[in-house]
């Protein structure tokens, strides 16, 4: 039996994406011991897989926390402490932990001096390769073997109740804030959603899937989305929305918790969102996912593990119809 | 065939004077160069052993810029590597960064067995340059190892030479009947102090009823055309490798028997039966079976000639260098493979 340690302080789609190292280690025994450290944002996501052990809060704001943590973290004995976040503070707490064999993934930062002194190994979470790939090298490097077919959902309590009612059979259009120019990265093609165009995604994605949509969005709050619901919408009931023109057969369900998003993407026939978290669960799922990707000639650095997305190219909206139309 | 340009790099052994003329890396260049290709070879090893200096004590940093100045000017298809453990995991991430149209591949003869010796090396080197190649070539059965993905990790033979592997001992009569040599290392040359292995506890239970010519054991190897010409004293030769039988592995030297002509004996886990049949090779259970065995064939003249015939005829059929090369390029290059064997499925 082994006690790992590792650092996921980032995003819930990150974190769902390591659970193939999570599932790796339980396969090699299912007696080992898996503790993360998680920031405060992601912390009560990953309290509902039972086969996490503990969950450390890394809040670098909090001084006296990180005290704490560091402390307990190191009467633990880890035998292996694996960052996989890149972070710096994830990179800078762990320096101070000890643990039988240090490895590290590294994005853009790249502290080799540190790593060399400090650490086993590490490696670099490159676009050479697939993200999958270099986990799966990861994975080698402590003799872990990732199984081709992983339950990202394995051992994980779902929320027992929603309030959210869907219909049966629906088509899930999630619109986060990955779809709006602000709000995520700068570099990134945005897709001009907006209330005059609103209309021809929906009446594609009516054609296409000839099911009702239930629409949801992320926790941060778009102010365009907000004047799309209120020129297209009716409030029914707390967070609960429907169609002034389609009624019934288009729903905007706000104010959604991950969990609710689980639930609704595991009632869905089809998920269309940008590649990330809910991409990740839809397919999961086995769900048809229809991605948007910024650039689709990398997108197999991202997606390389879920063969059967489909793919869309981050556009203007008329474009993505077109795409949505062909594929 | 689509003719490539390839830059192979292997250590080519030029500071051994000769001593490994018949290395691995060296029949793999010739069987590149006979398929046609324009091969640019870096001898790896040869080079930074001539580098170094107390600004670059290894000679890695001198290595890997010679690297990149061959590739920019050379502009190859593919890159082979041999044994390459110069070059750490960034700056082979460097290479496979900027050089993202050429194909990279690797071939590995080193035992990757769990049981086996010196495994977590053998992983950790092989695994290296296994993160960043197009095709892996081993000796080992690739479904033997856990950590391996099959559609890009292949199975080679240790190839046979024509132009090294020129003998044919079944033709003549020998001063002994069986040639065994191991070593502890073919960098090293001579062997460790107090250093025994499996091999060791195989030789000191051969029957006594036979001659042996065995170096590596109570003396040291033999090398350069030495290692041929007591080679060509022997009728049989009995191949021994390190560690625990596995699929297909074996040392290397394998070649240089069933390649010059003599009987050979090897251990039916290997399993190369699957390549060879009873008329072509001879398998062993354990000890006294290869006791029972040796002692039958050294009565049996001429169905000992016999076999080593066939072995020798169908050994530089399928496990040719011109086969393996072309195979490691097509593979690694995506081409179809014309000409199958057996081992080719593996």
């Amino acid at each position: 039996m082994n006690k790992y340690l590792i650092f996921r302080t980032d995003r819930i789609g990150d974190f769902i994406f390591s659970r193939m190292i999570t599932d790796a280690i339980k396969k090699k025994n299912s007696s080992n011991i898996i503790d993360f450290v998680c920031s405060s944002y992601n912390a009560n996501y990953v309290r509902n897989f039972k086969d996490v052990n503990k969950i450390f809060i890394l809040d670098k704001y909090n001084l006296n926390l990180m005290i704490k943590n560091l402390i307990a973290i190191n009467s633990e004995k880890y035998d292996y402490l694996i960052v996989l976040d890149g972070k710096r503070r994830s990179i800078f707490f762990s320096l101070l932990l000890s643990a039988k064999y240090k490895i590290a993934v590294l994005k853009d930062w790249r502290p080799f001096l540190l790593l060399k002194l400090f650490y086993d190994k590490f490696i670099i979470n490159s676009e050479v390769k697939s993200q999958y790939n270099n986990f799966t090298s990861l994975a080698n490097l402590i003799d872990l073997k990732i199984s081709k077919n992983i339950d990202y959902y394995k051992s994980y309590r779902f929320k027992k109740k929603s309030k959210y009612i869907t219909p049966s059979n629906f088509t899930l259009l999630h619109l986060d804030e990955k779809w709006f120019e602000g709000f995520y990265y700068k570099d990134f093609i945005y897709m001009n959603l907006n209330k005059k165009n609103f209309d021809l995604l929906i009446k594609t994605i009516f054609n296409k899937f000839k099911k009702p949509i239930i629409m949801t969005s992320g926790y941060t709050k778009i102010p365009i989305l907000n004047e799309i619901i209120k020129k297209n919408f009716i409030k029914i009931k707390d967070d609960e929305f429907v169609s002034k023109k389609y009624k019934n057969r288009l729903q905007f369900f706000d104010n959604t918790d991950f969990q609710d998003l689980e639930l609704i993407v595991k009632k869905s026939k089809a998920v269309i969102c940008c590649e990330g978290a809910i991409s990740h669960v839809s397919h999961s799922f086995g769900k048809i996912t229809y991605a948007l990707i910024n650039d689709i000639n990398t997108a197999i650095f991202w997606t390389n593990h879920m063969p059967k997305i489909k793919l869309i190219a981050r556009n203007k909206i008329s474009y993505i119809c077109k795409d949505l139309k062909r594929i | 065939m689509n003719r490539i340009k390839i830059i192979h790099i292997a250590d080519l052994h030029f500071r051994h004077n000769g001593r490994l003329f018949y290395s691995t890396g060296k029949k793999i260049n010739n069987g590149l160069i006979l398929n046609g290709h324009n091969v640019l070879n870096i001898s790896d090893r040869d080079v930074t052993k001539q580098s170094r200096n107390i600004f670059d004590i290894k000679g890695k940093k001198f290595l890997f810029n010679l690297i990149l100045e061959n590739i920019k000017n050379f502009k190859p298809d593919m890159i082979l590597f041999g044994h390459v453990d110069r070059l750490n995991y960034l700056s082979l991430l460097e290479l496979k960064n900027k050089f993202k149209q050429i194909k990279f591949a690797q071939w590995f003869l080193d035992p990757l067995i769990k049981k086996g010796p010196d495994y977590q090396k053998n992983k950790d080197r092989f695994f290296l340059k296994y993160q960043f190649c197009d095709g892996n070539f081993i000796t080992t059965s690739p479904s033997e190892i856990d950590f391996v993905n099959r559609e890009k990790t292949f199975f080679i033979p240790n190839p046979i030479d024509p132009s090294i592997d020129i003998y044919k001992n079944y033709l003549s009569e020998h001063q002994f009947d069986i040639f065994i040599a191991i070593s502890h290392g073919q960098h090293r040359g001579i062997l460790k102090k107090d250093f025994t292995d499996n091999r060791v506890q195989v030789i000191k239970k051969l029957t006594k009823k036979a001659t042996y010519n065995i170096f590596g054991y109570k003396n040291n190897p033999v090398w350069g055309q030495n290692f041929f010409n007591e080679l060509n004293k022997c009728s049989m030769a009995i191949n021994l490798s390190r560690g625990e039988p596995i699929k297909y592995y074996s040392s290397d030297r394998i070649a240089s028997l069933l390649g010059n002509g003599l009987l050979t004996f090897i251990h039916e886990n290997y399993e190369y039966q699957k390549f060879f049949n009873k008329n072509e090779i001879v398998t062993f259970k354990n000890i006294n079976d290869l006791n029972k065995k040796i002692l039958f064939f050294k009565k049996n003249k001429k169905l000992q000639k016999k076999i080593a015939a066939n072995g020798h005829k169908k050994a530089h059929k399928i496990f040719n260098n011109q086969l393996i090369s072309e195979f490691i390029v097509n593979k690694t290059m995506g081409e179809n493979i014309k000409k199958k064997y057996s081992w080719m499925n593996e």
